[in-house]
């Protein structure tokens, strides 16, 4: 199971106002506020808002997740497997948010995926296993390389 | 500094229950030592104000902290009982003003005072209704005795018998309230004043029956010898005392030897103090003359003994309930380790999330000390009065 590194004794909109409240740098005002509500509202987590994170599915932490990566409006977001424990229905919902965020944004998404439904959505796909066939020496008969 | 609160708080209020400890520890190991401090030294100027305010206490001979006790407090056991004589005696000295004490029976949970209207002038004790004692059977109740029994002047109160068992010995008398007195904030206040000779009734020294005389009581002459009657069991013994009834109570027995527990001695001067005590002081006295405040003293020095060495053994338990804190506190960062990573990595500031985690401790420690303040301050209001009751039972 993977963990979304949430703060326990935090709720779903502290947990992603997160950053504001221990980076100086970033200071929490009401439109950050409305920011982060409108994130969770986009991902489905508008009536959990106030909720434990200990009492969400594992589903709605990965979005919690997602709302917390997004509030500072990052110029690059990587992510690694984002809707990898969302129901085909919510990976839909993730995938399409993340990806009208950075078009409207005019940011850059680095998604790591296993999920090959997905290669399609992205403008570029860097294919990790045929890098490995490329750069691993392989012992032949001739003890050659494999390129 | 509103963000490190916001998080020192969601931090505490959602681990209640190890908050919640930490801080009554803390409570705890601060309010103990300067607890018992302020308790035990206004417990001392309590105890010792009243007895300033008794410069002699005479008694018959054993424990001088009962009779002191027993004399000022009416509390503690009941001393060994003197006869009346020695207050005659000491009367005749003429060298203080005497007041005897019969403190032995008890009103419900009350103690049963027999003495002299002296007293109530000695103690400064003003009606606040009614008026003082004046017949046979008559009492005047301190103010919170009235109150907690919920009796005014003109209410009837019983004497509580000392044994259930005991059929021989006395029986409770049915006494008339004369009146009540003022708070003044001293044991006075919880007790029942009669006169001497009431109290000798209540003990079965004296009694009153009906008149085997007359016609009316026939039924009740086993025989006569003379002009003695000889009553059966069947005579009417009065347990109150009424004006039509006052007449047949009699003593048995010469009053000058029956029982008083104490007399307490106003010396007319520092020469009559010394010439007093100076006449007790034969080997040969079965009564003992003492001076409250130096009983009471010895008493105060032994709890304040009693008390450093408390305080040392909790200062030792303190230091280490704080070293555990202490590894409790550390122990909670290393399972911590995870979510410190977190925040680092989320752009939290190395100070921002050192601040935060030092103010959960400070928030814990200024809790605890709060607490502890407001408990030392409610000690200083009521623990004297606490420890007193406890003190004298």
């Amino acid at each position: 199971m993977k963990e979304f590194e949430l703060i326990e004794y935090l709720s779903v909109i502290n947990n992603i106002l997160l950053p504001f409240r221990i980076c100086p740098s970033l200071v929490l005002n009401s439109e950050v506020r409305q920011h982060a509500e409108s994130l969770a509202r986009e991902v489905g987590l508008a009536d959990k808002l106030h909720r434990n994170v200990k009492r969400l599915s594992q589903g709605e932490r990965q979005r919690v997740a997602v709302c917390r990566a997004l509030v500072t409006r990052p110029e690059i977001l990587m992510c690694d497997e984002p809707t990898g424990n969302l129901d085909p229905d919510n990976k839909h919902i993730i995938l399409d948010y993340l990806l009208k965020d950075v078009k409207q944004r005019q940011t850059t998404l680095v998604v790591v995926t296993h999920d090959h439904q997905l290669l399609p959505r992205f403008q570029s796909v860097i294919d990790f296993s045929s890098l490995i066939k490329q750069t691993v020496p392989v012992s032949g008969e001739n003890g050659g390389r494999k390129s | 500094m509103r963000d490190i609160l916001f998080m020192v708080l969601q931090y505490l209020s959602f681990h209640k229950v190890k908050t919640t400890i930490l801080v009554l520890s803390i409570s705890l190991i601060l309010y103990l030592p300067t607890g018992l401090k302020i308790v035990v030294e206004q417990s001392a100027k309590s105890l010792t104000s009243r007895a300033e305010a008794t410069p002699l206490i005479l008694g018959a001979k054993g424990s001088p902290l009962e009779l002191v006790l027993n004399s000022l407090y009416f509390d503690s056991e009941v001393p060994e009982a003197m006869p009346y004589e020695e207050y005659t005696r000491i009367s005749r000295y003429d060298l203080a003003l005497s007041i005897p004490l019969h403190s032995r029976f008890k009103a419900g949970q009350f103690p049963i005072i027999g003495t002299t209207l002296d007293y109530f002038d000695y103690r400064n004790l003003a009606l606040s209704e009614g008026k003082a004692m004046s017949f046979l059977g008559d009492c005047v109740l301190g103010e919170k005795a009235a109150r907690k029994m919920g009796v005014h002047a003109g209410d009837y109160l019983m004497s509580s018998p000392e044994n259930v068992f005991n059929l021989a010995g006395e029986y409770p008398l049915k006494m008339h309230i004369a009146g009540v007195f003022n708070a003044t904030g001293s044991p006075d206040d919880e007790a029942v004043f009669v006169d001497i000779k009431t109290a000798w009734v209540i003990e079965g020294l004296a009694h009153g029956h009906q008149d085997l005389s007359k016609p009316e009581a026939t039924a009740g002459v086993l025989r006569q010898e003379g002009n003695v009657v000889i009553g059966n069991a069947s005579v009417k013994q009065y347990n109150e005392i009424t004006p039509e009834n006052m007449g047949s109570f009699h003593f048995h027995g010469d009053p000058e030897g029956f029982p008083i527990t104490a007399i307490i001695a106003v010396p007319n001067d520092e020469r009559s103090s010394t010439l007093l005590r100076g006449k007790y002081l034969g080997d040969e006295e079965n009564v003992q003359i003492l001076k409250p405040v130096e009983v009471m003293s010895e008493l105060l020095e032994t709890i304040i003994s009693i008390q450093n060495y408390i305080v040392v053994a909790m200062i030792v338990v303190g230091l280490s309930t704080l070293a555990t804190m202490v590894l409790v506190f550390l122990l909670s960062l290393r399972i911590r380790q995870r979510e410190i990573q977190t925040m680092h990595k989320i752009g939290g500031a190395r100070g921002r999330i050192a601040a935060i985690l030092a103010s959960e401790i400070l928030a814990v420690l200024i809790i605890g000390t709060i607490i502890s303040l407001v408990l030392t301050l409610l000690t200083a209001q009521f623990g004297p009065a606490i420890l007193e009751r406890l003190l004298l039972g």
